[in-house]
């Protein structure tokens, strides 16, 4: 059936093309500071007198998490490598300092068994860091190393990631991938001086796990730069994936990789960790980013903890504070010895989080990450064709008048014509599939021939 | 900087899907392939040539139209189609319309009666005609509606075959309820009554009955017309009025024609 209205595109009339979109993220400082935003899932449960909970990773929303119209930005969690060495019959653990140091054992099941007085889920940071490994490695056994560059088989021990700490970005805001040579990160790399905090009990509590480096007085110290700078801005530390659009790698595994630089000030970069771009993940280098001997102080959640009485060195002098059941003090005036290793070992993975995002980000308006992200379009772009003779008439109800007489020409010897506005694009049932739009009207008349190009994209 | 050159013909501009081109590419069973193209030109007032003459009328035209975004519903994305003549040299002054024959009144009456629950329904006839002052025998090839496109709401009417709810006819149902039936015509040469009592091949006659759907009630009535109820001596009468359209289309010539119908509630 010959029909006035549709014309069949023929196999010429169409073309298949790709095209990458960019789109720029900006995720700013205190979307991830904020306590509010950060969705926890409180997988893990330990303790008899007074149990503690914690999640395996918390998910950072650009607000109030429990707002309908919050949308998740990335998933963090924290890991620690560790493997089991078999030598001479005997079984024993090594990998990071944060698990060798607690000198746990190996059960006849290969279950690694910590004590719980000095340690807090460390079989769940170690199963963190495996699980990574096997998604993004292809082995749950490997070790993460800071170029990408280096494969399991190194030997170079500095270029070991044993401490990480990993940020998944959200499918909305990755989207196919994202783009090479546009990651950029801003925190601050050590926490600040206790010494600079004021004498309450909220300092006392939050010490310097868990108070903002914006707080007045409070900076944040330099690690790559040997001397104690105080100036917050200057402290700051800039995370970069330099050079990573013509320097990476291809993972059969996990697609392109490249390495994360750490800049501060006129230092050399240093290599810190890994971006995985087209699975949206960033591998931190914990013991580069930050400093495992920093020294640390607050209060955080450890199971079956006794109410007790500790004191805290802060700026006026010292400060009692009250911490009820299933607190643990560390850094107070008689834990000196305590610095970010021992936190990594006694803290949950919530605390570990909070601590990052409450006392490496500050809660203002700047970025504190920065990519950009890629789709790939898959376009169809279909030539319509009109010919001279095609599409000169209309069936607009104001083409024609009451009788049905067209309107626009007087005698059969006028020319006629018609304006077009609009594309369908039709399958043979005649259902209509989709609907382009001109911006402006195009007159169509027995002397001209017109091809539209539509795209359709998927 | 120069001006972008306004005389080229090649424009590219980019497609939505419509909601029934979504469905159908879920399908996934290859039903969703692009195989033809028609134009619209639903934002144009052409009334603008006969008020303003050609050339302002055009530029009018032209200049002072804005045109709206794609629609994803495919029953509205394209209204009014471009045509084509089967005879590239043919000029025409008519195109086809469409003219209800039966019933001879305007406006299709449809009644719900709440104590028989017999179904009503009511013969449409429409052909896809040229008016008798065009003087022509012969509708072009191209603009013979063979088929037509019947759309109704399908929570209010219903399209009858024999007495019964017709389903087979049905080619779609858009995300409003409205029901898209294709349904041949038939061949309807010869003089009818005044004013097509003229002989016209390529004229085709759509007839078919339409109806209230078996399970319209009152709550239909408040959802999509008015109800009020009024007691006289102690007996409460409901009262309803729905107004909706049916719309059809020829397949071919791109002809629309609303018909208004009322239900009552008796």
């Amino acid at each position: 059936m010959t029909v006035a209205r549709l014309k069949t595109l023929d196999p010429t009339d169409r073309r298949s093309e790709k095209a990458r979109l960019n789109q720029l993220i900006d995720i700013i400082s205190s979307d991830i500071s904020t306590e509010a935003n950060r969705r926890k899932y409180p997988a893990f449960v330990s303790g008899i007198t007074t149990p503690i909970t914690s999640s395996l990773h918390n998910t950072i929303f650009d607000q109030d998490h429990t707002l309908q119209s919050s949308n998740a930005l990335f998933d963090i969690s924290f890991g620690v490598y560790a493997k089991t060495q078999i030598t001479n019959n005997t079984s024993t653990i090594t990998g990071s300092a944060v698990v060798t140091e607690l000198n746990g054992t190996i059960d006849s099941a290969g279950k690694y068994n910590f004590s719980n007085t000095t340690s807090n889920m460390m079989r769940e940071k170690i199963n963190v860091y495996r699980q990574y490994a096997q998604s993004l490695l292809g082995d749950s056994g490997s070790v993460f190393r800071s170029s990408h560059t280096e494969t399991d088989a190194s030997t170079d021990n500095t270029t070991k990631i044993q401490e990480a700490l990993f940020i998944n970005v959200k499918r909305l805001f990755k989207r196919d991938n994202i783009a090479k040579g546009t990651f950029g990160m801003k925190f601050y790399n050590r926490t600040g001086d206790r010494n600079e905090l004021t004498n309450d009990d909220a300092h006392a509590l939050s010490g310097t796990l868990f108070t903002s480096p914006q707080t007045t007085g409070f900076k944040g110290r330099s690690k790559l730069i040997s001397t104690s700078a105080e100036d917050p801005v200057f402290n700051q530390v800039t995370i970069l994936d330099t050079n990573a659009s013509t320097s990476y790698s291809v993972n059969p595994v996990s697609g392109e990789v490249s390495t994360l630089k750490m800049y501060l000030g006129s230092a050399l970069p240093v290599n810190v960790g890994l971006i995985f771009y087209d699975m949206g993940v960033i591998v931190l280098d914990v013991n580069k980013i930050f400093d495992l001997n920093d020294a640390v102080q607050g209060v955080i959640n450890f199971p079956d903890e006794i109410a007790s009485t500790k004191i805290f060195a802060l700026k006026g002098g010292e400060q009692s504070v009250n911490l009820p059941a299933g607190q643990k003090a560390i850094g107070h005036t008689t834990d000196t010895g305590a610095n970010l290793k021992k936190f990594l070992q006694l803290a949950t993975v919530d605390d570990i989080i909070k601590h990052f995002c409450e006392a490496r980000f500050t809660d203002t308006s700047n970025t504190a990450i920065t990519f950009q992200n890629e789709t790939i379009i898959n376009s169809t772009i279909f030539f319509c064709n009109a010919a001279a003779s095609d599409f000169n008439y209309s069936t607009n109800p104001t083409y024609i008048d009451a009788n049905g007489k067209i309107v626009i020409v007087k005698n059969i010897t006028d020319q006629p014509f018609s304006y077009i506005t609009t594309v369908g694009l039709y399958n043979n049932a005649g259902d209509l599939l989709a609907v382009a739009k001109l911006s402006r009207p195009i007159e169509k008349n027995p002397n001209n021939q017109l091809t539209i190009r539509v795209r359709l994209d998927y | 900087m120069g001006f972008l050159d306004h005389t080229t013909n090649n424009v590219i501009i980019d497609a939505v899907l419509t909601e029934r081109g979504r469905e159908l590419l879920a399908r996934n069973d290859g039903s969703f392939r692009i195989d033809s193209f028609a134009f619209g030109d639903d934002e144009i007032d052409y009334s603008n040539i006969v008020k303003y003459g050609l050339n302002i009328g055009k530029e009018k035209i032209e200049k002072n139209t804005p045109i709206f975004e794609a629609q994803t519903n495919e029953n509205l994305a394209l209204k009014y189609n471009n045509i084509t003549l089967s005879n590239s040299n043919l000029r025409i002054l008519y195109v086809p319309t469409l003219q209800k024959i039966a019933p001879a009144i305007p406006t299709i009456s449809l009644t719900l009666n709440t104590s028989n629950t017999s179904v009503v329904f009511q013969t449409i006839e429409v052909i896809s005609t040229l008016p008798k002052e065009s003087g022509q025998t012969l509708i072009d090839s191209n603009l013979a509606d063979l088929s037509f496109e019947v759309k109704m709401n399908s929570l209010i009417l219903s399209v009858y075959n024999s007495g019964l709810a017709d389903t087979s006819r049905v080619i779609d149902e858009d995300e409003n309820f409205v029901k898209t039936y294709r349904i041949d015509g038939t061949p309807s040469y010869s003089s009818l009554a005044a004013p097509n009592d003229f002989s016209l091949s390529n004229r085709y006659k759509l007839s078919f009955d339409v109806g209230l759907i078996s399970n319209l009630n009152t709550t239909g009535f408040e959802q999509f017309g008015t109800l009020t109820s009024t007691t006289v001596n102690n007996v409460t009468v409901l009262n309803g009025t729905i107004n909706t359209y049916i719309e059809i289309v020829g397949l071919s010539s791109g002809a629309r024609l609303l018909i208004p119908v009322e239900i009552t509630l008796n």
